[in-house]
Formats: structure tokens, sequence, C-alpha cells
């Protein structure tokens, strides 16, 4: 562009910014972020100064391949417009609210996210129809980098024949093979199966049925075990080649109607911990090639147990580098109430079977998760669908976090 | 205030909900603990025929609330909201073929009727009335009672509107 078209073209941006009160000298003041609004000096220009220095146009911003330790990544449901779901990067001990968001990523219709351990990748899984809401449908593998946020590939599902899950967002709807070779991306359709995706070349290896059983929860080097319709729990040994070895079960280990479980674990150190509706902690070890029960043990005193305190909550169960076991609980809960959350983050010694601490939430938790490291934040998703941000050890309030670009921030990842 | 009083302060048509919401839930909890029922088939409803248009005589409360009998395990927008009714789906969308099921008791005749919870789809969000009762709901690994699946997957688009409580049947006593 001329220099004369390039003067046109910022006069006319700034006649528009004008007239839309954009202009330095209307007085907007932006509330969401008052902290960057400095007070009113008067600027008398001196020409004497040296011109500012040219800038360079087209520079984009990268990450680091490793995030710090007080990032997070933001599951956006998008409840209300599914179709503008997203990925949102975020520091939760910024203190400028407009220094917090690092970068986005699209997930398009409830789609599901994991982050690779040490590749510089992540994955998410996502749908689309040819025009907005009609004409056939398409299920996307997108992978991006970890440090530029950009679109490395994408893997297009139809010749797995069936659908990838589309449901409410799971830490476990898609997992990466303990080896790290291999993703794993659960489908439902509602035929439940598993697509098994080569991470070295990027291509899809096998789809694998998993009859009456749902989720893929990574076991041992190359195999995924899912929950069963009849409260089994299913392991799908997966060979190198990534095709079907073998299948085998755990016993079901609790009824599926009068004692259900949460689908929703937290995985440490190659051993699960699956809360019970009601308080008990199902303890299943992944760590060999095929996933082995370990019984269980109770979460609640008798006492806690008469008051009806019981795990609840959307995506409400997660874990600290120290090894313990985050989950918020509810006073007072009854059928149908599972889901709905609670006033306290109870934390245990899972391998002690001990409660050892418990966190008071100012305000009422639907989700949560724990940072990684030494001193581990751990961030809740309140009723108001804002962030609230506390020392996971001490349990101290620190900050509140909204305005984000999030409406329903259903599910948060601790970034690895 | 919690996720749920939240969700229906987006929405422009607030449904009337006067009581706290956990304690509504609790009581239908409490009700439903007693009569523990074996449902019917979950899939392929929408498939046997149109539904009944007209709410029959023998149930009472509004169906564009919540606490509405029919609703105690529905996660969703409510057609009736929407343009459509508690067993129609709006204008242009298209019912889903296959959902989830949830055995609610209606407090007219003090009966268990298997509600079949059948999507509609092909238009974006209703975004009005969102309700989420969860009595009896289960996890994705019993399916056929979870109502965190997105249903539309049967259907010609895959895209989520609101959802219907279609009584499908009486429910067997344990």
């Amino acid at each position: 562009m001329k220099l004369t078209k390039l003067t046109f073209a910022i006069s006319a941006a700034a006649l528009l910014l004008g007239s839309y009160g954009c202009a330095p000298e209307a007085e907007q003041a932006d509330t969401s972020h008052a902290d960057h609004v400095a007070p009113a000096v008067e600027i008398v220009a001196d020409p004497s100064l040296p011109p500012l220095p040219i800038e360079t146009i087209g520079t984009v911003e990268t990450l680091p391949e490793r995030y710090p330790e007080s990032w997070v990544l933001v599951d956006e449901v998008s409840f209300f417009k599914m179709s503008a779901g997203k990925i949102i990067v975020l520091d939760l001990l910024e203190e400028k609210p407009a220094r917090r968001i690092k970068g986005m990523m699209d997930k398009s219709l409830i789609g599901n996210f994991v982050q690779h351990p040490t590749r510089n990748e992540q994955y998410i899984m996502e749908s689309f129809h040819e025009r907005g809401s009609r004409g056939k449908k398409f299920d996307v593998l997108a992978i991006y980098d970890k440090t530029g946020l950009n679109l490395i590939k994408e893997i297009f599902w139809e010749e797995t024949g069936t659908d990838r899950l589309q449901a409410l967002p799971e830490r476990y709807s898609m997992a990466i093979s303990g080896d790290g070779k291999l993703l794993f991306v659960a489908n439902f359709n509602p035929a439940a199966s598993f697509t098994v995706v080569d991470l070295d070349s990027h291509k899809i290896l096998s789809t694998i049925a998993t009859p009456g059983c749902v989720l893929t929860y990574p076991t041992g080097p190359r195999s995924v075990s899912s929950l069963c319709s009849n409260g089994s729990m299913l392991t799908t040994v997966v060979g190198s080649d990534g095709q079907l070895q073998s299948r085998q079960r755990i016993a079901p280990f609790f009824d599926t109607d009068t004692t259900p479980i949460f689908e929703r674990p937290a995985i440490i150190n190659g051993i699960a911990y699956f809360p019970s509706f009601t308080g008990t902690m199902h303890v299943v070890d992944m760590s060999g090639e095929v996933a082995q029960y370990r019984g269980s043990w109770p979460m609640l005193s008798e006492a806690e147990a008469a008051d009806n305190h019981r795990p609840s909550g959307l995506s409400f169960t997660d874990y600290d580098d120290q090894g313990h076991f985050y989950t918020i609980m509810q006073a007072d809960g009854a059928e149908g109430t599972q889901s709905h959350g609670g006033h306290q983050v109870w934390v245990y010694d899972p391998v002690a079977q001990r409660k050892v601490r418990e966190i008071d939430l100012p305000n009422w938790g639907i989700s949560l998760a724990v940072t990684r490291g030494d001193k581990p934040l751990l961030v809740v998703t309140n009723g108001e669908l804002q962030l609230d941000v506390f020392d996971a050890v001490s349990g101290e309030y620190i900050q509140t976090i909204s305005d984000i670009g999030s409406d329903t921030p259903l599910l948060i990842h601790k970034a690895l | 205030m919690n996720l749920l009083d939240k969700l229906f302060e987006k929405s422009a048509r607030r449904v009337a909900q006067n009581s706290s919401r956990r304690g509504m839930i609790k009581a239908l909890g409490a009700a439903m603990v007693g009569g523990a029922a074996i449902p019917l088939l979950p899939v392929a409803r929408a498939a046997d025929g149109a539904p009944e248009a007209p709410l029959r005589p023998g149930e009472a409360g509004d169906p564009t609330s919540c606490d509405y009998w029919r609703y105690c395990a529905v996660d969703g927008f409510l057609c009736e909201c929407c343009g459509g009714s508690v067993n129609t789906c709006p204008p242009g969308t298209e019912m889903s073929t296959i959902t989830w099921i949830g055995t609610c008791r209606n407090p007219v005749d003090g009966r268990s009727y298997v509600i079949s919870y059948n999507d509609c789809c092909g238009t974006t969000q209703c975004g009005t009335c969102l309700c989420q009762r969860d009595e009896g709901d289960r996890p994705l690994y019993r399916a056929d009672k979870s109502n965190d699946v997105n249903w539309c997957l049967g259907s010609k688009s895959s895209i989520y509107h609101c959802s219907t409580a279609i009584v499908v049947g009486m429910a067997f006593e344990e």
C-alpha cells in the first residue's frame, strides 16, 4: 500500500473510532480492567522529541513449550452457543486482568481436549457441519502445537465409520498412552468404541469396539480401560501396531443403579480413584497392562455420612503433585444433586485413606482443578461461572477471575 | 447463586423458580427414592410415530417450569419455552430418534412413568428455560440414563436445540 493510501486508511480508521466513542479523548472507562485506567493527565506535545521507531507488522506472540505452573487451560463449553467453544490458556496468578489470557484455540460443538505431557502438541476433537447447523457433519481431530497454538494437522474421522463422543466435557474422553506414542479418542454413536491415532505419523491406526463400555482411561504403556454399563471395567490392550491385542474385564464392583460411581476419577501415579455418589472411594490400579481393582474405602465418617455429605459437581476431582486427591463436597446431598456442586473442597491422602483438610469455598463450587508443582493452586468454577483461585495447601483465597471471554467454563485442565 | 440460577439468569425468559432449587430437588429426590422403578426401552421412541400433542387430564403443573413433574431427569433447554411443547419439537427442528430416559412420579395419580427426553435438533441452541434435575441420571457408562450426551447424534444434524419430556409408559415398581 502506498503512503498516501495508508495515510487515508489511518485517517478513516480514526474517524470511525471517534464516531463510536473510542477516540483517546472519549470518556469511556473500562471497569473490567480498571487497573489499566490511568488518571487523567494533560499531555503537552513536545515536537523536539525523536519520532517513534518504526515497528514490525505481522508479529505473532508465542508461548513457552512448558507452560508455567500457574497456568491452566479452561474448557469453555459454550453451552449457549456450542459452535463457539474454545480452550483458553490462562495464568491464575496474573494480577492484571488484561494480562491473564495467554491465548485461545477453537473447539466446536462441545469438543474434547487433551494435552500431551511431553510433546509440543495438544489435541482437540471437535465437530462441524458443512454450513453452520446444516449439511454433512465432520468429526475432526485438530492437532495444535503448544508454543504457537498453531494447527499442525487435521485428521478427519470419516474413515473410522463412527462418531466421536459428544457429551459434556470429560478429562478422559481422550487419553495419551502411557508410552506417549498413541492418542486414544472415545467414540459414541451410541455404539461405543475408541480410535487409536499414531502420534509420530499423525495417522489413524484402528478403531476398536468397547461394547457397553465408555471413555478412555490410560492404562499401562498401551492399554485403555473403560467403564461398563454393568458396573465392570474393560481393559483393551493395544499392540505395538495399534491394533486390538486382547480384552480383559474386571468383575462388576458397583451397581450402576443403586451404588453408582462418578466416571470422573483422579489418576495419581497410575492409581485411579473413583468416588461413588455417596462417598465410597473405589481404587483401580491402572499402572500395569491390565487394570486391577484394589477395593474401596469410605470417604466419610459416620457423622459425615449421616449428614449426607457427598462428592458433587460437574468436573470436580483432581490431584496435586504431592499425591493428594481433591473433590468438591456437598452437605445434605440427595439423589439428583450429584452434579450440582457444593460449598467445600475436601482433600485426601488416598494412600493413607484419610481426609487431610477441608477448604471452605466463599462461593458455590461446580468444577475444580489443581495446578502442578510444589505450590499448587486450587481453581474452582463458582456458581457465578467465574474462577475462584486459592492456595491449595493453605486454602487461602487469592483472587476471582472473570471477564476472560468465557460463559460456561465447566472443565479446567492444569497445564502439564 | 448456583450454576443453574446463573445459567437461568442468562436466559431472556426466566422460568418460575420460587423456591430454593436444592431444597426442591431434595424434596423430589426423597419422593423418588421410595419408588425405585425399572425403566423401559431407552431408544427409538420418536421413530414409533408422532407423540400425542395435548397433556393428559391427569396431570398438574406448569410445563414451562423446571419443577414440572416430567422433568425429574432432564438437563437442557425446555422445548415448551422454544416454540414446541413438552412432547413436541419446535418448528423447523427434528426430533432425535435415540435418547435417554427417566422415571418420574406423577403427583396427580401417584404413579411412576417412564419419560423419554427426546432432543430436538438442527437449529442452534434455544438458549432459554435451561433446566437440570438429574434425578436418576447416571454417568455415561449408563448411556440410557445419561443426560450428559448430546442425543442429537442420531439425527440429520447434531446441533442440539431443546429437550422434550414424553410419557412412553408406566414404570414397573420393583
